[in-house]
């Protein structure tokens, strides 16, 4: 090895404390803006990528960035929901095709999406294991929720309900695994996906019950009238859907009025994209159509203009840490003193004595980028999740 | 030689990793092949109408296994994977077939036949009645779903399945345009059948179990009254009170049954002056023959069995 590099790291070793202190201070210099700037970069990129592979979505006029996030990232927005006449509407027009998406509930913390099997084709989400949705009562997981609650086809998951003390509200549905799906590095990941007929099955509006014989079930028949029993509310509502009991399940009601989060609107060109984005460009219409493209600049814009801020912060911090590390640097040169004249008189050229000291130098700053390019390619790996977390909940 | 076998050995790793990939499988099941296209229907009168414009061009399958009945049957998980993988789902919509609301399906490639006949459809007030909790017995509204009892209706189903089937095909487009062409010449017997039978037969009133012969009603001139008797049981003594009075109101002298309703029940109704007349709605396939010809046999006994039970009121309403 290089004597100086060696001396050097000698020294380095020896001087323990000092070492690690110097490349803390340069690493958490550095770390900072470098992580905003990926953060920024990656919040961007994500938001893009989805706004962009998301060309329309329809939803109950209201807050368009919720509209968009509810959509796009399942984010749980107090918006108030479309229904089903608006998907047949959107289909019946020819111009594209409406995926449904009802995000009312959760299982274990995660979103439950109600949707139809064609949001799997449009978002090309593939199979890890087992199959996809078959009937009510099935759900596919994504790759992550799968991974967090350890579960795999053939296990169950309990949907979680709205309110632990409205006894009359909904019951939580326990739901067949029947499928995970391969890892997308989307929000598809953390969310479990049910038929839009299982999550009207758990927000009530459609169940299973027993059969009431008369003769047998004397106390739960009120009344007998011709061929019609009459049942009290205690008749027990089936909360898991089997090959035994799926005949029984049914909704009451209108179809058409049945509740849905959000519509995501795949066009079937650009000319369909514009006449469908006019047919509900009027103030008498219910439902409003985004892209959600434009709402995510929109957002992308304040984004920038705070990022443009901390901008002006990381100069002003850097040039400081800049000057502080120099003010270090020189102090440790002047105490360094008695050590190069010892180092001079052994028969050390002064160029040999500068190398050293740049050296340590080098290998301070070396290991702190070392350092700041692990931390934040740990960040990496979860910045997406994070982002998540931080932004979009 | 070195060459070819240097060729040999870059390519085939990657010929096997495409074979590889080709097993893979989406959500939806779908898979990459050369097989005719898949076209899933509901029930006998769709299929029908499928096999006569498609030919061979597509697979069409009935899910509905010989003996089940398409209305309320429900497929197992590997049927309901293979229905998932058709590129066709053809449905009669109006909530016929149970299995449609209970399976997932890629609404993309759901055709509801019903859609295109949105302007005739008949709903009726009270189609099913039901209880829940406190509140009693209710009715619920509903569509009648047996469409294809007017051929007028069975060709407009028709016609959407045709603009479907040319979407899944484009280049047969001519042929199918044909076939339509033919099939609506096939039911031109039906309709001369049920032309006449309007002629003759006019403000008919009939009973029937549920409603099911709406349409067909419709079509005749004719109006339905449906006594909501359960499958296989006997009527109670309010089901037959409630009979008589509708009966006396408005002079209903017919039941019409989609299957035989039993020795003792038609002795029981001949009794009261109703007769009974069994008419096929063929929501399964007939052992012999098919639709047309079965209904056009069912129509001419129908007519015959009209002609020898004409009331006296109907006479007089049309006199000869």
């Amino acid at each position: 090895m290089n004597g100086i590099l060696r001396l050097t790291l000698r020294y380095l070793a020896y001087n323990k404390l000092k070492t690690v202190t110097l490349i803390l201070c340069v690493t958490l210099a550095v770390l900072l803006p470098v992580l905003l700037h990926f953060a920024v970069s990656w919040f961007e990129q994500d938001l893009h990528s989805r706004a962009i592979a998301t060309p329309l979505v329809a939803g109950v006029k209201g807050s368009r960035f919720d509209l968009a996030l509810q959509s796009m990232y399942f984010s749980r927005a107090d918006l108030e929901p479309t229904n089903m006449q608006a998907v047949e509407t959107i289909q019946e027009s020819g111009y594209a095709m409406p995926i449904p998406l009802a995000v009312r509930f959760t299982a274990q913390d995660a979103p439950v999406v109600g949707t139809s099997l064609d949001y799997f084709e449009f978002r090309k989400l593939k199979l890890a294991q087992g199959t996809s949705l078959k009937r009510l009562g099935d759900c596919v997981l994504g790759a992550s929720i799968a991974e967090r609650l350890q579960l795999k086809p053939g296990d169950s998951l309990m949907s979680d309900p709205l309110n632990v003390f409205d006894l009359s509200g909904n019951y939580p549905l326990k739901m067949r695994v029947v499928g995970v799906l391969e890892r997308a590095h989307s929000p598809d990941d953390e969310a479990v996906f049910v038929d839009l007929k299982t999550e009207w099955i758990i927000s009530g509006i459609g169940h299973g019950h027993q059969t009431i014989n008369a003769e047998t079930s004397k106390d739960l028949v009120l009344g007998q009238k011709d061929q019609q029993t009459v049942a009290n509310a205690a008749v027990p509502q089936f909360n898991e859907v089997t090959d035994e009991n799926l005949a029984s399940f049914h909704f009451h009601g209108d179809t058409g009025t049945f509740p849905v989060s959000s519509i995501i609107v795949v066009p079937n060109d650009a000319k369909s994209e514009v006449l469908l984005l006019g047919m509900y460009d009027s103030k008498d219409a219910d439902v409003q159509m985004i892209r959600p493209v434009v709402i995510v600049d929109e957002l992308l814009q304040v984004v920038f203009r705070v990022k443009q801020l901390f901008d002006v912060n990381t100069f002003l911090v850097s040039f400081s840490v800049g000057l502080l590390l120099v003010l270090v640097f020189t102090l440790s040169l002047r105490l360094r003193r008695r050590e190069r004249q010892t180092m001079f008189q052994l028969g050390c050229s002064r160029s040999v004595i500068w190398k050293l000291q740049l050296t340590e130098v080098l290998l301070i700053l070396v290991s702190s980028l070392v350092l700041v390019l692990c931390i934040t390619a740990v960040v990496r790996v979860y910045a997406e999740q994070l982002l998540r977390i931080w932004i979009i909940d | 030689m070195m060459r070819k076998y240097a060729l040999w050995f870059v390519l085939s790793p990657l010929i096997l990793l495409s074979a590889c990939e080709s097993k893979e499988s989406s959500p939806t099941g779908e898979t990459a092949a050369d097989a005719p296209p898949v076209v899933v229907v509901v029930n006998y009168p769709l299929e029908f109408i499928v096999d006569s414009l498609a030919g061979s061009e597509v697979k069409v399958l009935n899910p509905v296994p010989p003996g089940a009945d398409p209305e309320t049957w429900i497929p197992d998980d590997e049927v309901a994977e293979t229905i998932q993988r058709a590129e066709l789902i053809i449905t009669n919509g109006a909530d016929f077939a149970d299995w449609v609301k209970k399976l997932s399906l890629p609404r993309s490639k759901v055709l509801r036949t019903s859609l295109s006949l949105k302007d005739a459809l008949v709903t009726v007030p009270d189609f099913e009645v039901h209880s829940h909790g406190t509140g009693g017995a209710h009715s619920h509204a509903g569509t009648v779903a047996f469409f294809w009892l007017d051929p007028n209706l069975m060709y407009r189903q028709a016609e959407a399945i045709a603009q479907r089937l040319t979407k899944l095909n484009p280049a047969d487009k001519q042929q199918i345009e044909s076939r339509l062409l033919k099939f609506k010449e096939s039911l031109a017997p039906l309709n001369q059948q049920l032309d006449q039978m309007k002629a003759d037969y006019s403000g008919r009133h009939w009973f029937s179990r549920r409603p099911v012969y709406q349409y067909l009603a419709r079509r005749c001139g004719w109006e339905m009254f449906h006594l909501h008797w359960k499958l296989g049981a006997e009527p109670t003594e309010g089901e037959w009170e409630q009979m008589q009075t509708l009966k006396k109101e408005h002079q209903i002298s017919g039941v019409l049954w989609e299957r035989s309703p039993g020795k003792d029940l038609r002795e029981k109704l001949d009794a009261q002056g109703l007769n009974s007349f069994v008419l096929n709605p063929l929501t399964t396939k007939p052992a012999k023959g098919d639709y047309l010809t079965v209904m056009q046999e069912q129509l001419s006994q129908l007519a015959q069995f009209l002609k020898s039970n004409q009331p006296v009121s109907t006479e007089e309403k049309n006199p000869k």
